[in-house]
């Protein structure tokens, strides 16, 4: 799809930036590192020949202008794990430095690659559910541990979905979704089984932050030290929520003299 | 070896829940089983202390920043999913319990132990990137 080089330079500026803005937020939003996201958009950039362009990605904004034109901003909420959108934006942007196409176009594959491969809601519930079987069994756990684990992970990630759509972020839809996550352990200490901590971690574990350690660590060593301290911060906050929420049950189970393994 | 394919489904399982899809979940399943085998099998000798957690997160580091050039795809969706294994939860739980049972010291000795896991993973993790990163990069460029 070749262009001739008038027809680049009448994409009005404005417009190219909005659509990398666009693909940016969405990086960021699902996840991705800040080197990645401002990488991405440096290169959409030089494909539509816009020259000048300065990019600041931080890990809840993100500012681009170039030399002659506003500065776009955007601030980004609401973030969630999905490593799908990053590998196809990242594609995308791929595919574009090598053959720029029409803005309507790119504009057509960008809100696709938002939106690919997003797993039905009760499926999620399901990969949860055999995340937390198989880590009940590698913290020790014995078989029957199962049962009540896939119970644990499928119940945590309904109650987090659930949260999550309701509109309530951060700390404290970590906490609620860590008391959720502890019920099934506790019910299986109740029962008599002979290792409870292993479903109760296997249902914390689909809360843990593990895509904020990574990228923190990778944006650290990027030099993006703003956004790794900041995502080390998140990262420990989180924590401390689910600790603060798993506690809470567990406390009142023991005040009443339940038993435990 | 039973534990390491637990490890790489659970790999997979959590790829499947931050949507992952096709290849990229074998792949990251692959190492996710590779990186806890060779991890466990360092935790077995005694007195080894972190080195399993730091070697295997080197590991998944490392695997990953290959995958990622061989596949072109972001490091991220290989390393994240094998590296949740990794996360001490064991030990935070046991800190957690120790704590509402009023037995601090061994709450607090379980506590630090779950903070030094976390830091050696998140070294084992930054220094494979920071030494394969740019290796890859080389050897990349040579043949233009």
């Amino acid at each position: 799809m070749n262009q001739t080089p008038s027809d680049q330079l009448s994409t009005p500026t404005r417009k190219v930036l909005t659509v990398i803005a666009d693909a940016g937020t969405a990086l960021l939003a699902s996840g991705a590192e800040v080197a990645r996201v401002e990488d991405t958009m440096q290169r959409l950039a030089a494909a539509y020949h816009i020259e000048a362009v300065e990019v600041i990605v931080l890990p809840t904004a993100l500012f681009v202008s170039a030399a002659g034109s506003e500065t776009i901003i955007r601030r980004i909420r609401r973030r969630a794990v999905n490593l799908a959108v990053v590998a196809a934006i990242n594609q995308l942007s791929r595919d574009v430095s090598h053959n720029p196409v029409p803005m309507a176009e790119l504009e057509r594959r960008l809100v696709e690659a938002r939106h690919t491969a997003r797993y039905r809601p009760e499926a999620n519930l399901l990969f949860a559910a055999v995340g937390a079987g198989a880590i009940s069994q590698l913290m020790g756990g014995v078989k029957v541990d199962i049962i009540p684990a896939l119970v644990a992970g499928a119940f945590t990630q309904l109650v987090r979905e659930r949260l999550h759509r309701a509109g309530l972020l951060g700390g404290v839809a970590d906490m609620i979704s860590a008391m959720a996550a502890v019920i099934p352990g506790v019910a299986a200490a109740y029962w008599g089984l002979p290792h409870p901590g292993a479903v109760l971690v296997g249902g914390i574990m689909v809360l843990t932050p593990g895509l904020l350690m990574t990228t923190a660590v990778r944006d650290g060593i990027q030099g993006d030290l703003l956004s790794a301290a900041a995502r080390i911060l998140e990262a420990l906050l989180s924590a401390g929520a689910i600790a603060a929420g798993a506690s809470l049950p567990l406390y009142v189970y023991f005040a009443l003299g339940g038993r435990w393994a | 070896m039973e534990s390491a394919l637990l490890s790489g489904l659970t790999a997979v399982a959590f790829g499947l829940l931050y949507q992952v899809s096709g290849r990229t979940l074998v792949v990251a399943g692959i190492i996710g089983a590779v990186s806890w085998g060779l991890s466990s099998l360092l935790t077995s000798i005694p007195g080894s202390g972190l080195l399993g957690d730091f070697v295997g997160a080197l590991v998944v580091g490392a695997m990953a920043e290959i995958a990622a050039s061989v596949r072109h795809q972001p490091a991220l969706v290989f390393a994240v999913p094998a590296i949740i294994v990794f996360v001490p939860g064991d030990q935070v739980y046991e800190s957690m319990v120790a704590f509402l049972k009023s037995h601090f010291l061994s709450g607090m000795q379980y506590g630090m132990g779950a903070l030094m896991a976390a830091g050696a993973i998140s070294i084992g993790l930054a220094l494979a990137t920071a030494v394969m990163r740019p290796m890859l990069r080389r050897r990349k460029r040579k043949p233009v």
